[in-house]
């Protein structure tokens, strides 16, 4: 398994999830995207550890990533549900109340 | 009371306006008598001022401030400049040889035309007010002496003209009017820009005199003019201090231009190799050309009378022609005697031509009113020829002339109304022989006809028998030729009036079939109220033209004397 | 009161009769009021220059117009003899045309207003005749030209009076503006009018300027005394009633050019006389020639008189004013006669015909004929009028012409040349006179009657004496004894030395042209006997074929020349003027007007397109910038965050190359 393999996947999983933030309406999955583009930056996290004459901090970045990803997700859904309860929809693109 | 006749006469017709503007829409028809009650008021304060009028050596006036008579000087307006002198504009009214027979002929013209308003039917307040106005502006152009307030008076006769003209008009008012009014503002532009200039020009001695320190008092004396005049001659004076005027009278003396300024004498200004006074003259000889008019500047004016409704020809031909006049006289030749010198075989051969054009138009006119209209151009034409000749008989000749002329083609204008106001038709070949019908009309048609051929006993003869002594006396300004061509005028001016008397009112009766033939009746009383005293004026000052001539022939000789003498030094002066 | 005033009373007293017709329109005793007042103003001026003193020349003076020191045209009273005579003269015809006139106008409409026109012309001859100075003569010239004009078309429903006069008037006109230059002409060079003044002043200028001033009177009296080239207006002021023609076109103002020149005699240089006696030999032959062949028996008449006023225009030239004065005063008479005596005749068959109810023209001879018998006081009248106009001898005109054509042959032989021929020609003139006057005696009084005149002779009554009276007193006055004790030498002529004039210069020629003249006239008597009461058919079908007959018919066509060439000539020059007045003057304004407004939308144009179209353009392009780049600040966090995707591509590729 060579060193390319995993960014070639993370790059994909970046990919996807980038598409997904941008393209998609509905919060929620733009929610997803953002957890496979923090995947993505784990994966590479962990693909470049091997690297590391301690062979540790890759691996803490990850950690602490996934951690901030759970916080995250908590407070990500928790103003999703607020939104929706505010607007009756998570749609993107009708919550443009601060538009200029 | 007496020192403001002038005022008086002046503002007269404007306090009718204000009466006029007053009334209430119900009594709308009450404007007509107040026309004629001002114009009545302006004949008696004429009247006043006649009795208190003195024709003396030394009320001469034209140069002296102290001869003119009437005088109301106050000053209007000024700024201080700066650098540049002061400005400074009066209200400066007088009279005096020049001046009073033209200002006697408005207020009988204007009395007449008021009368004939009464044909009026449409719009009666509008109509009445600006006939007062025109009547103020007209009175002013004629006594005011200062040349801002001249021609402020003289533009102000545009606007009632062209809504008298565009409203209350004929078929094609509106072009009649709008080229009536385009033209003359034009001429009017000339005027201003030559006003300009001699406002740059030219300062009042006294006022400079007192704002200089030179003098102590602004009391007018002769000979504390000369010193002022003799320190602004050798620059003694500051440009700060100079008091710019447009005072007439000042304007008249060369002393009082500033040394380097555009229209001094001294001061040698060309363009391309003209001195710049002698263009000045020409710029203000079409302007007031136009106004005359004089060929070939005169084209507005058949289509005006044309359309104008009869009593507008009447103050047109009657009275407006003459500001013309005597702007050249007053202003003109006053202020630019160089030019007039300089100018006067054109401007004889001008008269020439106009005298002749104009009557070889009237002879091709197949429309009456239009044929009068050319007359008139023809008769002005004698204006210039006698201007031209600068003799004392030519210029006398000249007023004379005017005024006679404004009384006939008043009345002229009358019968061309009288017929119209009958068929509305003024086409000489749809009638004849109406002698049959209207007895009365055709005698004051022969009367009035004759007087303008110049038969001797109808004032028309004197004016063109002065002028053409005076013309033919002046060889050195007119050449012989050019008086001798314009007495064939008499010839073709005779023979236009006979044609029209044998095809209109000679010969059987007969008129258009298409007419009523009803409509034909002799004169109403409301017109003979207008013509007869005009056949009466127009025989008296015929048999008797001192009534007149003793008005002005010392100012006339007094003109005629300070322009050639001030004319020939000028143009000594101002050879290259 | 001064007894010179008198001489000014009948002037004012015609004038007041004339003007008080505004108000009298309607008046029934009118005509006889002024027809009196012209009677009563005779006796006075004959009262007033019986008293007058051979010398005195007396001048009121008035300030007409002052123009300033020194400057002044004056209104004056000139009193010599010859004014003062002619004033009679003209006062007693005008009274005896006015007495004519009641009869003859009776049942005009308008006869109150003729004789209103009649006494404004009395006032303004007299006016002509009395005025000190050249300024008021022409002041009155003009005004008998007026009166002229309003008699001659006195029946102004016809259009040929009408026409006529205006003809007459605007004809009469170019010679006024003779006149008007030689005013010009006295006043520029002399500065004064007054003609006693002058006499003094004549020497102080140049020849040229005598000469031209002479030249232009001469052309003033060309248009008042019907001369050639300008006498074709008379003929057709026949149109006018006939005592018009009798008073103003025979006896008074035409003879007012004749008077200016006698007046003026001082001012002629000689060139001026040769040219005067040319054209007044010019005109007498011309005249006399187209006398010869015309039918209107006032046109005869006109053409007569357009001779004898050449003779005495020929007379001034020649030197001799006082014998054309003579003339000119017996002419007065014998013409006025003549015509009247024609109006009588004309009035007889125009009075027939309205009784009998037929119709022809009653001033053609050949409708005329046999009339001696008719009525005998007119035949014998105008006979003796006709010998005064022929010139035989115990007859006024004799004395008169006999009195020019001696000058003419004293110039002659002074001078020769020219003269010469004018003397030769004033003879011939004198030969065509009897013929033509004894043709027109044959066709009216001689021949058998006319067809026409047959019908209606019954019904002819002869004339009231309000008609045979002044034939019979103008007659009388036509009879040489009245002017000359002797009755066939002017020399004894009390006319002549009560008004002073010098005559004695022409003596030796007198018998010379008394046997000739005499010659002639019997002659020409024989002549017309000959063609007319002979009636030798051949002749006279012989010279109707003539060219001859044709020029003299037409007047020597100068009337063609008015009316087809300077009349249409005018009018078309006048519609030249016209189309050039239209079509350039005022083209070219209105075409200035309209470049105008197309400059205007031109410059409209520039403005919308260009000065504004640049700003639209840049504010059309900061637009669609600002609506681009808004674009990126739409506030959707997807389309922000493409852009941070996008600039940090960008931004890494820049950094890593």
């Amino acid at each position: 398994m060579q060193l390319e393999h995993f960014l070639i996947l993370s790059a994909l999983l970046f990919a996807i999830g980038f598409a997904l933030v941008v393209t998609r309406k509905n919060s929620i999955v733009v929610l997803m995207g953002i957890e496979l583009i923090f995947n993505a930056a784990n994966l590479n996290l962990i693909a470049f550890n091997r690297y590391d004459p301690h062979l540790f901090q890759g691996l803490a970045f990850s950690l602490f990533v996934i951690v901030i990803a759970a916080c995250e997700v908590a407070i990500a859904l928790a103003i999703i549900l607020n939104i929706y309860k505010r607007f009756q929809t998570i749609n993107l693109d009708r919550i443009n109340q601060m538009n200029g | 009371m007496a020192s403001h006749y002038l005022s008086i006469l002046l503002f007269t017709p404007l306090f009718f306006l204000l009466l006029v503007l007053a009334l209430p829409k119900s009594k709308v028809s009450a404007s007509k008598y107040l026309s004629l009650g001002s114009a009545s008021l302006q004949v008696v304060v004429m009247s006043l001022i006649l009795l208190g009028y003195k024709s003396d050596v030394q009320s001469a006036g034209f140069h002296l401030i102290s001869e003119f008579q009437f005088v109301e000087r106050v000053s209007w307006f000024s700024f201080d400049l700066g650098s540049l002198g002061i400005f400074k504009v009066e209200y400066f009214l007088g009279v005096d040889g020049l001046n009073i027979t033209m200002l006697l002929l408005s207020a009988i013209v204007f009395l007449i035309a008021s009368i004939s308003s009464f044909s009026i039917q449409s719009r009666l307040k509008g109509y009445h007010s600006l006939f007062l106005l025109l009547s103020t502006s007209v009175t002013g152009s004629f006594i005011a002496l200062d040349f801002f307030l001249f021609f402020l008076f003289f533009e102000f006769m545009l606007l009632p003209m062209y809504f008298l003209i565009g409203i209350w008009g004929g078929i094609r008012r509106e072009y009649a009017s709008i080229k009536f009014f385009i033209y003359t503002l034009a001429g009017s532009i000339l005027i201003l820009i030559v006003m300009i200039g001699l406002y740059s020009s030219a300062i009042d001695p006294v006022a400079t005199g007192v704002e200089s320190g030179i003098l102590s008092d602004s009391k007018y004396s002769e000979e504390h003019i000369g010193i002022v005049q003799s320190k602004l001659f050798a620059n003694e004076i500051d440009a700060e201090h100079y008091v710019h005027t447009f005072n007439m009278v000042y304007l008249v003396d060369p002393g009082n231009y500033t040394p380097n300024s555009l229209l001094s004498t001294i001061n040698k200004s060309f363009i391309s190799g003209i001195p710049v006074r002698l263009i000045a003259f020409v710029i203000l000889f079409i302007g007031f050309a136009i106004k005359l008019p004089a060929v070939p500047f005169h084209t507005w004016l058949p289509d005006a009378h044309v359309e104008a409704p009869t009593p507008i020809s009447v103050v047109l031909a009657g009275i407006l022609l003459k500001v013309g006049g005597y702007g050249l006289i007053r202003i003109a030749y006053g202020i630019f005697p160089d030019g007039g010198l300089h100018f006067s075989h054109l401007i004889g051969f001008l008269g020439m031509f106009s005298i002749l054009w104009g009557a070889m138009n009237a002879l091709a006119m197949k429309d009456l009113k239009k044929m009068i209209a050319y007359s008139s151009v023809s008769h002005m034409g004698f204006i210039l020829l006698g201007l031209a000749s600068l003799t004392s008989e030519g210029i006398n000749g000249t007023i004379f002339q005017m005024f006679s002329h404004g009384l006939i083609s008043s009345g002229l204008f009358i019968l061309a109304g009288v017929i119209y106001d009958r068929t509305h038709d003024r086409m000489i070949s749809s009638y004849r022989g109406l002698a049959e019908k209207m007895p009365l009309y055709t005698t004051v048609t022969v009367i009035l006809f004759f007087a303008g051929l110049g038969l001797p006993g109808f004032s028309g003869f004197v004016g063109e028998l002065l002028v053409f002594l005076g013309a033919f006396k002046a060889s050195d300004l007119v050449p012989t030729w050019i008086v001798i061509a314009s007495t064939f005028g008499l010839l073709i001016t005779a023979a236009f009036f006979l044609w029209t008397i044998q095809r209109m009112y000679f010969g059987e009766f007969w008129i258009k079939p298409e007419f009523d033939q009803n409509s034909i009746f002799d004169l109403t009383k409301r017109e003979k109220i207008m013509l007869i005293p005009i056949c009466l004026l127009v025989v008296a000052f015929g048999i008797f033209p001192s009534l007149l001539t003793d008005l002005s022939y010392n100012s006339i000789a007094r003109f005629c004397e300070i322009i050639l003498g001030t004319g020939k030094l000028n143009l000594e002066l101002l050879k290259p | 009161m001064d007894k010179n005033l008198l001489i000014l009373l009948p002037s004012l007293m015609v004038l007041a009769s004339s003007l008080s017709f505004i108000f009298l329109r309607k008046h029934k005793k009118y005509v006889i009021v002024s027809t009196i007042v012209v009677g009563t103003g005779f006796f006075i001026s004959l009262f007033s220059s019986v008293n007058l003193g051979s010398e005195a020349s007396i001048l009121y003076q008035l300030d007409w117009i002052k123009l300033g020191e020194g400057l002044h045209l004056d209104f004056g009273i000139l009193v010599d003899r010859l004014s003062i005579f002619m004033c009679s003269l003209v006062l007693f015809i005008s009274f005896l045309v006015h007495m004519f006139s009641t009869e003859y106008m009776k049942d005009d409409p308008g006869k109150n207003r003729f004789f209103a026109l009649l006494g404004f012309f009395t006032f303004s001859m007299l006016g002509l005749l009395l005025s000190s100075n050249y300024l008021f003569l022409f002041v009155f010239w003009e005004l008998v030209g007026f009166s002229s004009y309003l008699l001659i078309g006195f029946w102004w429903k016809k259009p040929s009076p009408i026409r006529a006069s205006k003809k007459a008037f605007l004809i009469n006109r170019i010679g006024d503006i003779g006149l008007l230059i030689a005013l010009m002409l006295i006043w520029s060079n002399y500065g004064s009018f007054s003609i006693t003044e002058l006499v003094d002043l004549r020497s102080s200028n140049g020849f040229t300027v005598i000469t031209s001033i002479g030249i232009c009177l001469l052309i003033a009296a060309i248009g008042k005394s019907a001369q050639f080239p300008l006498f074709n207006w008379l003929p057709d002021a026949m149109e006018g009633p006939t005592p018009v023609s009798a008073l103003i076109h025979a006896a008074t103002m035409v003879a007012a050019g004749v008077y200016l020149l006698v007046r003026s005699e001082f001012l002629f240089s000689s060139d001026a006389l040769t040219a005067i006696s040319v054209i007044g030999c010019t005109t007498a032959l011309l005249g006399g020639i187209s006398a010869l062949s015309q039918y209107d028996i006032k046109k005869i008449l006109a053409y007569s008189t357009i001779s004898q006023l050449g003779y005495m225009v020929m007379g001034v030239g020649l030197g001799a004013s006082c014998a054309s004065s003579f003339h000119l005063i017996t002419h007065a008479f014998f013409k006025a006669g003549l015509f009247l005596g024609a109006g009588a005749v004309i009035h007889l068959l125009h009075e027939a015909q309205k009784s009998s109810d037929k119709h022809f023209d009653p001033q053609d001879i050949r409708n005329m004929g046999g009339m001696k018998s008719l009525d005998k006081t007119l035949f014998i009248s105008f006979m003796i009028c006709s010998a005064g106009l022929a010139g035989l001898p115990l007859f006024s005109g004799f004395l008169s012409k006999d009195a020019i054509l001696s000058a003419s042959l004293l110039s002659a032989e002074r001078f020769g040349g020219i003269y010469s021929a004018i003397s030769v020609i004033g003879f011939l003139t004198a030969l065509l006179t009897p013929i033509y006057i004894g043709r027109l005696l044959w066709y009216v009084f001689f021949k058998e009657y006319s067809e026409k005149l047959l019908e209606i002779k019954d019904k002819i009554i002869s004339n009231t004496p309000a008609i045979q009276l002044p034939l019979v007193v103008l007659a009388f006055c036509s009879l040489g004894i009245v002017f000359s004790l002797n009755p066939i030498d002017y020399h004894s002529s009390f006319f002549i030395s009560w008004l002073g004039f010098n005559m004695n210069s022409s003596e030796e020629w007198h018998n010379l042209t008394s046997v000739l003249s005499v010659v002639l006239v019997l002659l020409g008597i024989f002549t017309s006997y000959l063609i007319y009461q002979k009636n030798l058919d051949a002749i006279k079908k012989r010279l109707k074929a003539s060219s001859f007959y044709q020029i003299s018919v037409n007047a020597f066509f100068l009337d063609s020349l008015t009316h087809k060439i300077t009349v249409p000539g005018l009018l078309r020059l006048s519609s030249g003027v016209k189309y050039l007045d239209k079509r350039v003057i005022d083209r070219a304004v209105d075409y200035l007007a309209v470049s105008q407004v197309i400059l205007a939308h031109v410059i409209a144009l520039v403005d919308y397109w260009i000065v504004d179209g640049s700003i639209r353009l840049l504010s059309y392009l900061s637009g669609r910038i600002g609506k681009r780049f808004g674009n990126m600040q739409s506030g959707n966090i997807q389309k922000h965050i493409i852009w941070v995707l996008f600039f940090t591509l960008l931004v890494m590729l820049l950094l890593l190359s």
